[in-house]
């Protein structure tokens, strides 16, 4: 039972990552236009979002 | 001077236009940058402040064949545009993560798990679940502890009771070195919770994108008195202080302003809410979005409608659209008689399972709270407000205002549509020559005076100012204080000329001292009144006709158009009484009409529908409002109307089974906490997306 107490780290760490990742992507407005995104994507001029 | 400046906009199809519109934009002179968001169809646009104006960038969008109105209201904290999502991630992780604990000592149970190792996982899970359940459930304790704060009860108090008495409880065991442990559950009752609140965050995000949207298509416009005495239509932005404004009966005052004419009666009730009219004298002031109920007036703007004024204008707009407050307050209405009901069943069976089985104390407090999260009335709460406010923006994609939920299903159930004729059914041309034996001025501004639709097709006639001290008497005609009359035959004096045999909408002016002048106008039925017919008698719903017009007029309209039932010559409160009458028979009623005579009928009606373009008086009393100017949008709303009440009774119905089914379950000891939170949650998920499944007309 050992192995738990590396183990439970190791899972809390990786969920947080994910977890902190989420948060990057609230703050920097990635879920702000999903409908102009999927056009976005094909278009070819660099754009900066203003907020 | 670099300067920023946010828009909405109208007219945007896809996500194309969006881009199409900001690459305009870019590669106009003074933009330094321009974004676009197609979702909720907003603007940003940064801009050299010395080379280009905001009105310069609106005239741009209009160009490229959108509209764009300023918008004030973007200026909202972040978290309130993301909804929960930041709550949600974060109970999904405490979740994943405390299921990890919890799984393990379930299966630890039936094999070889000891008891120390029982006690680290459960210790671990409280460790975890602490942070997560403060954080996450901030959505909901926060309100909660306002409304216990103020003494209400809502839907939030009961969920922060499911919530935090299934972690206290847990928490106590876990301290106690016992294993009735339930963090698992109440994170999972947390998240799925979340998720339908999530989902309601996207609901009421597109309804406000597509009011801000509408805000566009209504622009107020006033009528301004040019230094010359002659007048000219022009926006309410437009405005500036100094400017004399016209404001004939039945329309909002578009700015402060101070009273010029002798007497005025305006009705201030979006300000004080007193519904009785104030009565003004020359040199009161009036205020921005007051309604005129009076004689027409004039007044100088003293505050231009920069600010507060539009802001109020808008506002009202906003009221109109799907709005939230209607639903929260039914979800409360409804928390309230049954939120209490939650508690004491809880109640009840702890006391039941403790002191009648005689369970021990870990066992009765397990079921009270499988009880408590069980009976959390949320499913039934969302049940019609989610499905109402679905319709609401499918229907407001089309243009269609839905005042409240409540008239969407009046509409479902209308089996008689009660017709306004002039203005409604049938739209009258511009007069196009000015009538024999009568001054197109004169006739022209006592016409400016109203905002009827045959004063309407009169005005153009010249552009002379409104005349002064005109009495409107709705139903019948105008009169000045020069004598000169225009109206029906019976107000002028003219019964005795009129020629019955003469059919046509007519309108009779009688300048001073004059013989009365009948001037014909033309009359063409709006845009899609066939179909509106044919689909009233495809269901077999009653039309009637009720007009203001003269009875031949009426009939002949009404024959031509394929309406059974019609009469002619109602005076404003006839109609009233025929509604009421209506009514009486057992009848629902629907009611459509856009002039001041037809107000008092359209508030009795049990559901009301009136026009964009039609005088404020009665867009403010109808419960639904069409933007657009064809009566086609009207089977559509019906169509939506049915199909949201059928989605509505589904919810009931599910709701109503949940509960049976679940509460006598958990009740009997056989649910654990864990299990009624999926339970719970998953409902309230299912009647929202129930409401989602209802998809936009073609």
């Amino acid at each position: 039972m050992t192995a738990l107490l590396y183990l439970i780290p190791v899972a809390l760490f990786l969920g947080g990552v994910f977890l902190l990742a989420f948060r990057w992507c609230l703050r920097t407005g990635q879920f702000d236009d999903p409908e102009g995104d999927r056009y976005r994507i094909l278009d070819d001029d660099d754009d900066v979002p203003l907020r | 001077m670099l300067k920023e400046a946010r828009f909405s906009i109208a007219g945007m199809r896809c996500g194309g236009c969006a881009i199409a519109l900001e690459k305009r934009l870019r590669q106009t002179p003074g933009v330094s940058a321009a974004r676009v968001n197609a979702t909720t169809h907003g603007l940003i646009v940064r801009f050299d402040a010395g080379a280009l104006s905001a009105r310069q960038i609106e005239a741009v969008v209009g160009a490229a064949g959108y509209a764009a109105h300023p918008d004030n209201s973007a200026h909202q904290p972040p978290e309130h545009k993301a909804g929960v999502l930041a709550e949600l991630a974060v109970a999904g992780f405490g979740m994943m993560n405390v299921m990890l604990f919890s799984v393990a000592v379930w299966s630890g149970l039936t094999s070889d798990m000891g008891a120390a190792t029982v006690q680290f996982m459960n210790r671990a899970a409280a460790a975890l679940a602490t942070p997560v359940i403060f954080f996450a459930a901030r959505p909901f304790y926060g309100p909660a502890f306002a409304a216990i704060t103020s003494r209400r009860m809502t839907m939030d108090v009961a969920i922060s009771f499911a919530i935090f008495g299934t972690y206290f409880a847990s928490l106590i065991e876990t301290m106690n070195g016992r294993d009735h442990v339930y963090f698992d559950a109440a994170i999972a009752l947390t998240f799925f919770l979340l998720v339908g609140r999530q989902l309601d965050h996207m609901l009421r995000r597109r309804s406000s994108t597509a009011a801000k949207t509408l805000r566009t298509l209504i622009r107020p416009d006033c009528q301004r008195i040019r230094a010359d005495g002659t007048s000219e239509q022009v926006s309410v932005k437009a405005l500036t202080s100094g400017d004399i404004v016209f404001v004939p009966r039945g329309e909002r005052a578009p700015a402060d302003g101070v009273l010029l004419s002798g007497q005025a009666a305006f009705d201030e009730s979006i300000l004080t809410g007193e519904s009785a009219a104030a009565t003004k004298q020359a040199g009161d002031t009036l205020f921005a979005g007051t309604l005129n109920l009076g004689d027409p007036c004039r007044f100088r703007v003293e505050q231009a409608s920069k600010g507060s004024s539009l802001e109020q204008v808008s506002r009202l707009i906003d009221q109109a659209s799907a709005e939230k407050g209607q639903r929260q307050q039914f979800a409360d209405r409804f928390a309230a008689g049954y939120g209490p009901f939650v508690l004491i069943s809880a109640a009840l069976a702890f006391s039941f399972w403790f002191f009648a089985l005689g369970a021990d104390v870990q066992r009765a407090f397990e079921i009270a709270v499988a009880v408590l999260v069980v009976t959390c009335p949320c499913a039934a709460g969302l049940a019609t407000p989610a499905v109402a406010s679905r319709a609401a923006n499918l229907l407001l994609e089309k243009g269609v205002i839905v005042k409240s939920g409540a008239a969407l299903e009046a509409l479902a159930v209308a089996d008689q549509f009660v017709c306004d004729k002039t203005g409604t059914l049938s739209v009258l041309q511009p007069l196009q020559h000015k009538p024999d034996h009568a001054d197109a001025d004169r006739l022209s501004a006592l016409a400016r005076a109203s905002s009827h639709p045959v004063a309407r097709a009169i005005a153009p006639l010249s552009s002379a100012a409104p005349a002064f001290s005109v009495c409107e008497l709705p139903g019948q005609g105008l009169r000045d204080d020069q004598g000169n009359t225009l109206g029906s035959a019976e107000f002028v004096g003219a019964s005795g000329a009129a020629d019955s045999a003469i059919t046509g909408p007519e309108i009779w002016f009688r300048q001073n001292g004059q013989a009365p002048a009948r001037i014909a106008l033309s009359e063409q039925p709006r845009d899609g009144l066939k179909g509106f017919v044919n689909d009233l008698r495809a269901d077999g719903t009653n039309c009637l006709l009720l007009s203001g017009d003269r009875a031949p007029n009426v009939t002949e309209f009404a024959r031509r158009n394929g309406i059974s039932c019609a009469e002619g010559a109602c005076k404003p409160d006839g109609k009233l009484h025929r509604i009421q009458a209506l009514q009486a028979e057992g009848r629902v009623v629907a009611m459509l009409g856009d002039g001041i005579n037809d107000a008092a009928a359209l508030s009795t009606a049990d559901v009301s529908l009136s026009f964009g373009e039609a005088s404020e008086v009665a867009r403010n009393a109808a419960d639904i409002i069409i933007v657009g100017s064809s009566l086609r949008a009207i089977p559509q709303t019906r169509k939506m109307a049915k199909v949201a009440r059928r989605r509505m009774t589904e919810n009931l119905t599910f709701a109503a089974l949940y509960n049976v089914a679940t509460v006598p379950v958990a009740i009997a000891g056989l649910l654990t906490p864990f299990w009624a939170a999926i339970f719970m949650s998953s409902s309230s998920v299912l009647v929202m997306l129930n409401a989602c499944r209802m998809r936009p007309l073609r």
